[in-house]
């Protein structure tokens, strides 16, 4: 689909020098300013920003869609967990095609494997899919995960054979590119993300719908609770500073975001400025570590520039961010 | 669930709002032969159609009427070129059933211009694909006929990035696994009066403009399944419950559903309505058998219909996708009254159960409901946040977490029904939402009488109710209710036995009040034991413990034995992808595997 030329453009007052290498995504679910029949309801959807969220572009499909998560693979194919299923765009936002047929729909988290950029997993609510070529086809592969329902899967950095899931009955692995799932741990917990840490790929974060955070330091094998000071229990987002692994920030439901300084050992609530308390997305600007974007439940963007001591409002008011993502 | 647009296009037929009553008269036809029913079948339908001749400003379907009659074809090209779903398009699926339909219409007959506004809107404008199965139903019979018309064209010139073969097979897929899990397992939106006429639309312009004659066939086959499945639950111009999917007011103003215009249009019962809903039926040349048209109106004798659906996709917290809903009615000339066996069946709009009568319309109908909500329950069938989703739906359907809302499925609510008596038990856990059960009793009933033996006497035109409470309860009467009547009962261990009887079944008032007084219920009413026993007026025992010990003189009622449908008119056995319908000495097969109708 070729987008209008309409662009929309969000310019925010922060003068951060920014890497020219980091590309923002933000996905907008959907906003609480729409106005049945309204002409001038908010645009929702992809935006993009290639000045370290200085400013922000609408960068796809125009229309409603209900984008979940948006993520550059190494390639520069954008790929889009939509409600329609799984987008495609090879032209940075300027046209977009559907790459998923009527199965596969209520894409939630879409990943690319950094090795092979035709290989990309998407986590739906009926399954998980996967396409090894750029979307040309997909197949499911969901063989003994516990039910359909599946929020996010990442690939092992160390190896892009193993995989992990985020169920509602706990962590599953994969250690055949998908083809069959297994309990890893956190058996019978709702678990809404995964993250691996960048710097050390052993160690992997669970954040759960009601049980907080819970960290593993051997792959999975063993997982223990990280929620000293974290009052808010329903952890959607963790983000950790590229060039200090031992600062993270949690996106909670209801406690804002939360602050460790120390690998997670002990969390600060930090919510200085910080207007809507659902905290859904979270990102660390690369090049600029200091700064941190929080992507809220109809509240719009968030920005700290100071390391989450305080935060400003950025655009989208009243709107879903779903997700954020960086390449 | 999300998509705000979707509620205003849903009431406004993705047109403008149009929902005119002309009249409350002639509930029902006399009993016609065909060339009787066809004659007036072409006058009710060019009763829909008239409207758009002397609006001011008809909109699309202005154009729509005008190409399909062949004529004023400037005037037609005008209003489709100025309407806003092709200046503004906004709507998604309900965007693309008008367009596409008004594009066929007008094929051949259109200026170019006007054919490439309409093509041009098909590559620009991106339509939603929605969440729920009316969605889909409009969204892939939409796409398969544009992408039937444009062939061969790139991605490039399509609003999702796919060539016209893709949509087209894709499209087609999406149709032909509905039409199988509906006529297999049930469909999962079902008897809907509020989202009938979506699927209407959907297979009508199937039927009426699919090129390939097997896709043609299913449109018309699904017509019949469809009409036929309302034919067998239909009084008077409305469905009788529970459903799947009911609108505030509509659920105590039966009359203002959509399924209202079909039914007068089709069957010619209830009064007449202009809507734009049916303006795509009226033009197509779609008939309904006569089979149908008999089995709607027939009401000469009392029956009971049972029928087997499905809930909808259940993403998390169950195993099973689409587990099973029994629904059972009892319909005679005067009332209906039906069930579902409660639980979580549909999120936000389901209806349990219900009395509809001729009586006293557009407010003609008795229920009760526990009015329940939770994030649980909007996460077991929406992929968004559990513990966000209530506020989101609330932005949309502002009732779903109002105490007093009057549509809701419960987890803490379960039916049994036998003919015309049903009992409703509740075990509601502390602390849940709404603690009390509610009861809708219309301020025009002729009598509502509160009887020493405990039992609520109605009267409502020929059609008497008696509830019998099994707890304490008190009568309020709210503004937002219309002066209706509401019973609350604050006790969360609860229940209610119901009888519906007729002048005709039992004679006077008085004397169905002397037969209540003597069938009395008992009941155990504790946490985790909530049952009843009662002999209903026609002798049979019927003892119900929550949530799900039916026994029926002493028998267990087996719900996992219910068929697609069961009645004197329709059957079809669970898995058949078979319909078969029974009027007297006639009967007509509808075979989805062979694709055939036969008479």
């Amino acid at each position: 689909m070729k987008m209008p030329s309409k662009i929309f453009a969000v310019s925010i007052a922060f003068t951060l020098a920014a890497s020219a290498q980091d590309t923002l995504y933000m996905s907008v679910l959907s906003s609480h300013a729409y106005r049945i029949g309204a002409q001038d309801n908010p645009i929702v959807g992809l935006f993009g920003s290639a000045d370290g969220g200085n400013s922000w572009h609408h960068e796809g499909w125009i229309n409603y869609i209900r984008v979940f998560y948006t993520e550059a693979a190494s390639d520069g194919t954008l790929w889009s967990a939509c409600g329609n299923g799984v987008l495609r765009s090879t032209d940075a936002g300027a046209s977009w095609k559907i790459t998923t047929g009527w199965q596969i729909t209520e894409a939630l988290k879409v990943r690319a494997d950094n090795s092979d950029p035709s290989v990309v997993y998407a986590a739906t609510a009926y399954g998980i899919f996967k396409t090894t070529d750029h979307g040309a086809t997909w197949k499911k592969k969901s063989r003994g995960l516990p039910g359909r329902f599946t929020a996010d899967v990442i690939i092992d950095e160390q190896n892009h054979a193993h995989l992990f899931a985020a169920t509602e009955e706990g962590v599953y692995v994969s250690r055949d590119a998908g083809g069959h799932w297994m309990l890893c741990g956190l058996k019978g917990k709702g678990i809404r993300m995964l993250l691996q840490e960048q710097n050390n790929p052993q160690t992997l974060w669970a954040g759960t719908e009601d049980d907080g955070l819970l960290k593993s330091e051997n792959d999975g094998a063993t997982w223990k609770p990280m929620n000293n000071g974290l009052s808010a229990k329903t952890v959607y987002a963790l983000a950790s500073n590229p060039s200090d692994s031992r600062l993270l920030f949690a996106g909670t439901h209801g406690g804002g975001v939360f602050r460790s300084r120390d690998g997670g050992e002990h969390w600060t609530q930090q919510n200085n400025g910080l207007t809507n308390l659902v905290v859904h997305a979270l990102l660390v600007l690369p090049s600029h570590p200091q700064s941190v974007f929080a992507g809220t439940l109809n509240g719009g963007l968030f920005r700290s520039d100071d390391e989450g001591n305080s935060w400003k409002f950025v655009c989208q008011p009243e709107a879903q961010v779903w997700g954020l993502s960086v390449r | 669930m999300f998509n705000f647009q979707f509620s205003i296009m849903k009431h406004y037929a993705g047109v403008f709002p149009l929902l005119l009553i002309a009249s409350f008269c002639s509930l029902y036809s006399e009993h016609q032969s065909r060339d009787e029913y066809l004659k007036a079948y072409e006058q009710r339908a060019r009763y829909e159609t008239i409207l758009y001749d002397t609006m001011q400003n008809p909109g699309i379907y202005g154009a729509t009427v005008r190409y399909a009659e062949n004529r004023d074809l400037a005037v037609a090209d005008s209003l489709l070129l100025n309407c806003s779903q092709i200046k503004h398009p906004q709507g998604d699926m309900f965007w693309m059933y008008p367009v596409i339909g008004t594009y066929l219409h007008g094929k051949g007959k259109m200026s170019a211009a006007a054919a490439a506004a309409v093509r041009n809107a098909w590559k620009t404008y991106a339509p939603y694909r929605g969440d729920t199965e009316n969605h889909w139903a409009m969204y892939y019979a939409s796409l398969y006929l544009a992408a039937e018309q444009w062939r061969n064209l790139p991605g490039s010139e399509w609003f999702n990035g796919k060539s016209s073969e893709e949509n087209l097979n894709d499209a087609k897929e999406y149709l032909i696994h509905w039409i199988h899990i509906t006529t297999t397992i049930g469909q999962g939106e079902f008897d809907s009066p509020d989202y009938l006429p979506e699927y209407m639309n959907a297979m009508t312009l199937l039927a009426e403009f699919a090129k390939d004659p097997a896709m043609k066939q299913r449109g018309k086959m699904m017509l019949d399944y469809l009409l036929a499945d309302f034919a067998v639950d239909e009084l008077g111009g409305e469905y009788i419950g529970g459903f799947s999917r009911i609108y505030q007011p509509a659920v105590y103003k039966p009359w203002l559903s959509g399924a209202s215009a079909f039914a007068y249009l089709y069957f010619g019962t209830g009064g007449p309505v202009q809507s734009g809903w049916t303006l795509l039926s009226a033009l197509s040349d779609y008939r309904l058998p006569q089979i149908i048209y008999d089995i709607a109106t027939d009401r000469s004798h009392p029956f009971v219909n049972k029928e087997r659906k499905r809930i909808r996709n259940i993403l998390r917290y169950r195993k099973e996708m689409n587990p099973p809903v029994y629904k059972y009615s009892y319909i005679t000339k005067d009332y209906g009254i039906g069930s579902l066996q409660g639980g979580i069946l549909q999120p936000i709009q389901q209806h349990t159960w219900g009395v509809r009568y001729l009586y006293g319309k557009p407010t003609s109908t008795i229920f009760g409901l526990h009015p329940y909500w939770s994030g649980y329950e909007l996460a077991m069938f929406f992929p968004e946040e559990r513990k966000t989703m209530i506020a989101d739906v609330v932005s949309s359907k502002g009732t779903y977490n109002k105490d007093d809302k009057w549509t809701s499925s419960s987890p803490y609510e379960r039916t049994f029904q036998h003919k015309n008596t049903v009992i409703v038990l509740y075990d509601i856990s502390p602390g849940t939402t709404s603690e009390h059960i509610d009861g809708f009793f219309p301020k025009n009933l002729q009598r509502r009488i509160v009887d020493p033996s405990g039992w609520i006497m109605c009267k409502a035109g020929d059609t008497y109710i008696g509830w019998y409470p099994l707890q304490e309860y008190r009568w309020m009467q709210l503004k937002d209710d219309e002066d209706n009547f509401r019973l609350r009962s604050y006790k969360l261990q609860n229940g209610y036995v119901v009888e519906v009887r007729s002048k005709d079944e039992v004679g006077s008032f008085e004397k169905f009040g002397m037969m209540l007084r003597k069938h009395l219920p008992t009941a155990v009413l504790k946490p985790g034991a909530v049952s009843v026993k009662y002999t209903t007026l026609r002798g049979d025992r019927m003892f119900f413990a929550f949530p799900r010990t039916r026994m029926l003189n002493g028998k267990e009622v087996n719900l996992g034995s219910y068929k697609l449908f069961d009645s004197p008119f329709a059957h079809a056995d669970v898995g058949s992808e078979k319909l078969t319908l029974t009027y007297k000495n006639r009967k007509m097969v509808l075979d989805f595997k062979k694709l055939s109708i036969t008479k």
